[in-house]
This record gives structure tokens, C-alpha cells and sequence, in this order.
């Protein structure tokens, strides 16, 4: 281990550092409730601040770590036999790296903080100024943001279903967080029946994966493992992974693991449900993204049963997602169908990634430079790194949704889209606002979610015509669904900007919310015109990415 | 040395065990109404897992431990998921006097 190691996961230990900070000051403050500490520093502006200076080491972890990366592959290039352990970290006794801070990581673990610290300028504007337990709820959601940011990053069975579970359990906390509402408690209650049950049956894969590959924890030796006497292709190599896959599917809401997803969106309190939108799939993400590559032996993506499994589930989210948010009445509901279908998006992202590793006969970060340069001159632009960009667009355009959601409907006192009628003559900003995040979530250009759907359905259609028809097709039916989704969103525009609604008196938010809605509106619209580095940076991101292949001296 | 002679019992039937409790746990998780009862299904689902972790561990011959320390961890984390789930399911109680999961729907489909 090494000090640069330390450094990049710097922005998961300051903010568990933090969080007991803040833990602690919501005990002092506690104690003399209307002046003395509190009264000079909040608690409630103490958690987002904090979470900001974690977001500028995340910033900055994401510059060091595509600068390691590229120093390991300009060595591999010389012929220096230093593998990709550079951004391997803490390694085991085993040998192994139980996190692996590759660029990859390095941005999703990003996306979780900014989406973390957007979340608590809405709790802000959600809770205001006298919240029960307002210390419990910041650091629970700080405590989220380190599990997430860590998930990013866990390269072994052990870390994956560590973080994993911590992550789950303070959401299951934070879902139920107002104990007195009974549609939290409720939504509360549903997260954890349907978590735990999926956390149980996901070990239970893991615990077969662990023993069919010879007992190797870490996803490297169990990519290694896997080809080994057919157990890839075996039927409990097959329960194996679709038993770990339905945790994973879990934590995305995929269908048919979504049950939980409606009532506990609709029940949590809204900032709560930004965050399991938002937070928690990114990390969900990442770690199947990291599975799948690993478990997908080379040249056998179409050939595994699973692989079709995941080819069905992705196209009925899509499908069920958006069929059923067609017939909500309310928005936060509304949200949570569409989320499932955006998740069916990006998982026609993630296949066509495991499609890219399976095809070239290479997993991400192979040492070998030279195939990895040739493979990137025939991919880009349009490649796997669709699913990192669809994520931060994703991230921008859902929580700017929620943030006016929270706004408007602590004003209005109700949830209901039928409240949303005539809004543009009360408050034309936060109309525009949710009328640009809903046509970009429509994937309607010149927006961030434009350019999320073009890279990946370019992506799935680039990889998917050199001999995967599935993919084709899957880009097609994303699409399709698009365009159904379309209906939905621009109904509640439509209903903003030309229907007569109750002329109550105008609609003024906080200053938080404000702040969360301008940020989220600005990258909304400027991701496009920056596509050029975020394309470029995500390229390199994904392409000196080490998820499957990181290896250490010590393991030979 | 092979540890299945030294033990007399082959790891298949740890593998069976194991799969049997899980198989219950699952069946419990379907049949139960009762939230406490769902909880307790979970609890033996893990175990299974632990089970397997263990077999493995202990017949595969490893240079390591891992399989042990895995089930460990789990014993550690199905302590905290206890505490997390029956905080939950009280704060079900005081707020529905029952903690049946079929009849908690406040919100409509």
C-alpha cells in the first residue's frame, strides 16, 4: 500500500469523518436548543458544506486517477511488467485488491457526491429550519454517499456485499425517517422486506460463485475461476449469477425486482426518494458493471443463458416502466415508473459494454496497451462510455425534476399532477425549470438526456450490427419507449403552460432549492455544449478502467 | 491430507443442507404475513449462505480463510439488519397497532 493509495479514497473517509462530526454537533446542539452552537452553525448548513469539500477531493481524485492510469499504461506500453496496480488499493492478505479506484469508480463515486449534496440542498427546502433529528438524517445520508462512492469501487465478493448492505441499510433507515407518516413508515417497511430478501438470495449466489471458482473472493480470480472446467456454462454456475444478479437488479429497480420501487418512492420523504433514484442506482450500477464484465467469459456473452435473461428484464423495465407511468396521477409516482424505464436505458448500456469486453476478447484495462489503443481507435466515440454520460445527465435532469417537485409541492401541500395545471402564470421560473428537466428525461434534444440516449442507443447500434441483432433491437425498442415516455413528460409540460389552474398567489421557494434547480437546470443544458470533453474524459475514463483484470506483484 | 476423508462427510451434504434451509427461507418469505415472521425467514437464508461459505471454505483447501471470514461478515451485518428491521417493523406497530404486511397499503396502486 502506498500514500497515493489513501488519497484516492480520501473523499469516503473525509466524509465519514464528517458525518461524525456532524453527528456530534447535532448532540451539542441538542442540548441548548435556541442558541450556543447551533444557532452559529447549523447543522443543517454543516452537511452540505462538508459534503461540498467532498466533492471538490472527488473532483480531484477523478484528475489523479485517470493521471495514474494513464502513467500504468504508458508503462505497459514500454513493456514494464507493473500490470495495473497503480490504481489497485488495499491489498489483502490474500493478495488482492478488495477496492479498485480505477477512473471509472473515480466518476461514479463523483456523480454519488454531487448527487448527495444536490439531495441535501433539497432537504433543505424539504424539511426547513425546525426538522425532527436533523443531525441522525444528515449523517445517514453522508454515511450513504461514503457506502455508494465506495461500491464504485469494490472489486471482491466480500467488499461488493459489505457496501452493498450498508448502503441498503441506512436507505432503509432514511425511507422510514418520518416515523410518524404512515406512508413513510410503510415505505420504509417495503424497502427492507423486499431488500433483505434480495441481499439473502444474492449471497446465497455469491456463496456458490465463491465455491465453484475455487474459493476466490476477488472478482479477478473469479473471472479467472469462472473458465475453468465449464463453470460458466454449469447450471449452478447458472444459479449462481442470476442469484447475485437479482440483488444487484434490486438496487435498480429492474423488473421484476421493482415492486418495492412505487411505494416506497411515493411514501419516503421526496429528498429520500431523489436519493434512491439517483444515488443508489448509480452505485448499483457501477457494481453490475463490474460484475458483468468479470463473469462474462470471453466470446460467450450470447451464448449465456443470463445474458438473454438480462436481454428480457431490460426490455420489459422499458416497456413496464413507461406503460404504467402513462397512468399516474401523481409525480412522485410518475418519477419512480420512469425511473425504472431509465434504468432499462441504461442497462442497454451496460450489455452493449459487456458486449464490447466479450467481442474484442479483452476485459477493460487489459495490460496490453496496444489492443487497448487499437480497440479504442475502432470504438469511439460511440462506446460503452454511454453509460457513464447517460448517469451525470441522469443525475442533473432527475434530481432538478425533484427538486421543483419538493418545492412546489411543499407550497401546494400535495403531489398531485393536476396541481401542476397553469403553473407557468405562478412561478415561471420553476415551470421552465421542470419543463426543461422533463423534455430532457423525454431524451428531447438540445438536452443532457439527448446526448446520454445518443451514445448509448449509437453504442448498442455501432457494436450491436457487427453481430449481436439483440442489441439492434434493444436500441430500437429504448427508442420506441422514448417516445411513449415523451407522452407522459410533456403532458405535465403541457398542463404547466396551457391550462387555467387555481390563480393562488405565486409560488416563491427557498433559497436551497433555488440553488439546487439553477445548478441542475445549468448542466442540464450545458452538457451538450461541453459533449466534447465529457465524451473525451469518459472515454478515457472507461478505456484505462481496470474493473476485471486488476492484479498486484504479490498475486503472482 | 483431503479434509472430506478426515471428515468422513462429503461437502455435498453441508451443500444440501444448506440449500434446504434456503429453500425454507424462501418458502417462509412467501407464506408468512406476519413481519416478524418474514424477518425470521430472512435469518435463514442468510444462514444457508453461511453454511455454504463455510463448506467451502473449510473442504476447498485454501491458502486463506476467505469463506470463513465471509461468513463472519454476514453474521455481523444479519445482527445489524435485525436491529434496522425491527426498529422498522415497531415503528409499523405504533403507527398500524398490527405489523400484517398484507394489510399495510396506505398509498393506492
Amino acid at each position: 500500500m502506498h500514500i497515493g493509495h489513501i488519497i484516492l479514497i480520501s473523499p469516503a473517509i473525509w466524509m465519514a469523518f464528517a458525518a461524525i462530526v456532524v453527528l456530534l454537533l447535532g448532540v451539542v446542539a441538542a442540548k441548548r436548543p435556541d442558541k450556543g452552537l447551533d444557532h452559529y452553525f447549523p447543522t443543517q448548513y454543516a452537511a452540505p458544506l462538508f459534503t461540498a469539500i467532498g466533492l471538490l477531493l472527488s473532483g480531484a481524485v477523478v484528475w489523479w486517477s485517470l493521471m495514474l492510469a494513464g502513467v500504468t499504461s504508458q508503462a505497459a506500453i514500454n513493456g514494464e511488467a507493473t500490470s495495473v496496480s497503480a490504481t489497485g488499493l488495499f491489498v489483502t492478505s490474500g493478495g488482492h485488491a478488495q477496492l479498485t479506484v480505477d477512473p471509472f469508480a473515480a466518476v461514479i463515486s463523483f456523480i454519488a457526491l454531487a448527487g448527495t449534496f444536490i439531495v441535501m440542498l433539497i432537504s433543505l427546502e424539504h424539511f426547513g429550519e425546525h426538522q425532527a433529528h436533523k443531525a441522525e438524517y444528515y449523517t445517514l445520508l453522508m454515511f450513504a454517499a461514503v457506502a455508494a462512492s465506495l461500491a464504485a469501487a469494490a472489486s471482491d465478493l466480500i467488499a461488493i456485499y459489505l457496501l452493498i448492505e450498508f448502503l441498503s441499510m441506512v436507505s432503509y433507515i432514511l425511507a422510514a425517517y418520518a416515523k410518524t407518516d404512515r406512508r413513510s413508515a410503510e415505505a420504509g417497511l417495503k424497502y427492507f422486506l423486499y431488500g433483505a430478501a434480495c441481499s439473502a438470495i444474492m449471497l446465497y449466489g455469491m456463496s456458490l460463485l465463491f465455491g465453484i471458482t475455487g474459493g476466490n473472493t476477488s472478482l479477478s480470480a473469479i473471472a479467472a475461476g469462472f473458465t475453468i472446467g465449464g463453470a460458466a456454462s454449469s447450471g449452478i454456475g447458472w444459479v449462481a449469477i442470476v442469484f447475485t444478479l437479482v440483488g444487484l437488479g434490486f438496487k435498480l429497480a429492474l423488473v421484476p425486482f421493482h415492486f418495492w420501487a412505487p411505494d416506497t418512492y411515493e411514501g419516503a420523504p421526496t429528498p429520500v426518494t431523489a436519493f434512491l433514484s439517483v444515488v443508489s442506482k448509480a452505485a448499483g450500477l457501477a457494481v453490475i458493471v463490474r460484475f458483468l464484465t468479470v463473469v462474462a467469459t470471453p466470446g460467450s456473452a450470447g451464448t449465456l443463458a443470463w445474458y438473454w435473461i438480462l436481454v428480457v428484464l431490460t426490455t420489459l423495465s422499458m416497456f413496464y416502466g413507461n406503460l404504467v407511468a402513462i397512468w399516474q396521477r401523481n409525480i412522485k409516482r410518475m418519477l419512480a415508473y420512469s425511473s425504472i424505464a431509465q434504468v432499462g436505458y441504461i442497462m442497454v448500456g451496460v450489455l452493449t459494454a459487456m458486449h464490447v469486453f466479450t467481442r474484442s476478447g479483452i476485459l477493460m484495462g487489459a495490460p496490453d496497451a496496444s489492443v487497448r489503443a487499437n480497440i479504442s481507435d475502432k470504438l469511439l466515440p460511440w462506446d460503452i462510455q454511454g453509460v457513464l454520460i447517460y448517469l451525470l445527465a441522469y443525475l442533473f435532469m432527475n434530481l432538478g425534476a425533484f427538486a421543483v417537485v419538493i418545492a412546489v409541492g411543499n407550497r401546494l401541500g400535495s403531489d398531485s399532477i393536476d396541481n401542476y395545471a397553469g403553473l407557468m402564470k405562478r412561478s415561471p421560473f420553476y415551470a421552465s425549470a421542470l419543463a426543461v428537466f422533463l423534455v430532457s428525461l423525454a431524451g428531447i434534444p438540445p438536452t443532457a438526456g439527448f446526448l446520454g440516449k445518443f451514445f448509448i442507443f449509437g453504442g448498442a447500434i455501432k457494436i450491436g450490427i457487427l453481430g449481436s441483432p439483440e442489441l439492434v433491437v434493444l436500441a430500437a425498442i429504448g427508442v420506441v419507449n422514448s417516445i411513449i415516455s415523451a407522452y407522459y413528460y410533456l403532458n405535465v409540460v403541457r398542463l404547466m403552460f396551457f391550462t387555467e389552474g387555481e390563480c393562488k398567489p405565486s409560488i416563491v421557494g427557498s433559497a436551497a432549492a433555488n440553488v439546487a434547480i439553477t445548478i441542475s437546470l445549468v448542466l442540464t443544458l450545458g452538457l451538450i455544449v461541453f459533449a466534447k470533453p465529457v465524451s473525451d474524459l469518459t472515454a478515457k475514463a472507461v478505456y484505462t478502467s481496470s474493473p476485471a483484470s486488476v492484479t498486484t506483484p504479490a498475486e503472482r | 491430507m483431503s479434509h472430506s476423508l478426515a471428515y468422513g462427510i462429503p461437502i455435498s451434504w453441508f451443500l444440501t443442507v444448506g440449500a434446504m434451509l434456503f429453500c425454507i427461507g424462501l418458502f417462509g418469505m412467501m407464506v408468512r404475513r406476519s413481519a416478524i415472521g418474514m424477518l425470521l425467514s430472512i435469518e435463514l437464508m442468510l444462514n444457508a449462505a453461511n453454511i455454504n461459505l463455510v463448506a467451502f471454505g473449510s473442504y476447498l483447501k485454501l491458502p486463506s480463510i476467505a469463506g470463513q471470514v465471509f461468513a463472519i461478515f454476514v453474521i455481523t451485518l444479519a445482527a445489524a439488519e435485525a436491529a434496522v428491521g425491527l426498529a422498522i417493523v415497531i415503528n409499523i406497530y405504533r403507527n398500524e397497532q398490527h405489523i400484517d404486511a398484507d394489510k399495510i397499503s396506505v398509498m393506492k396502486m
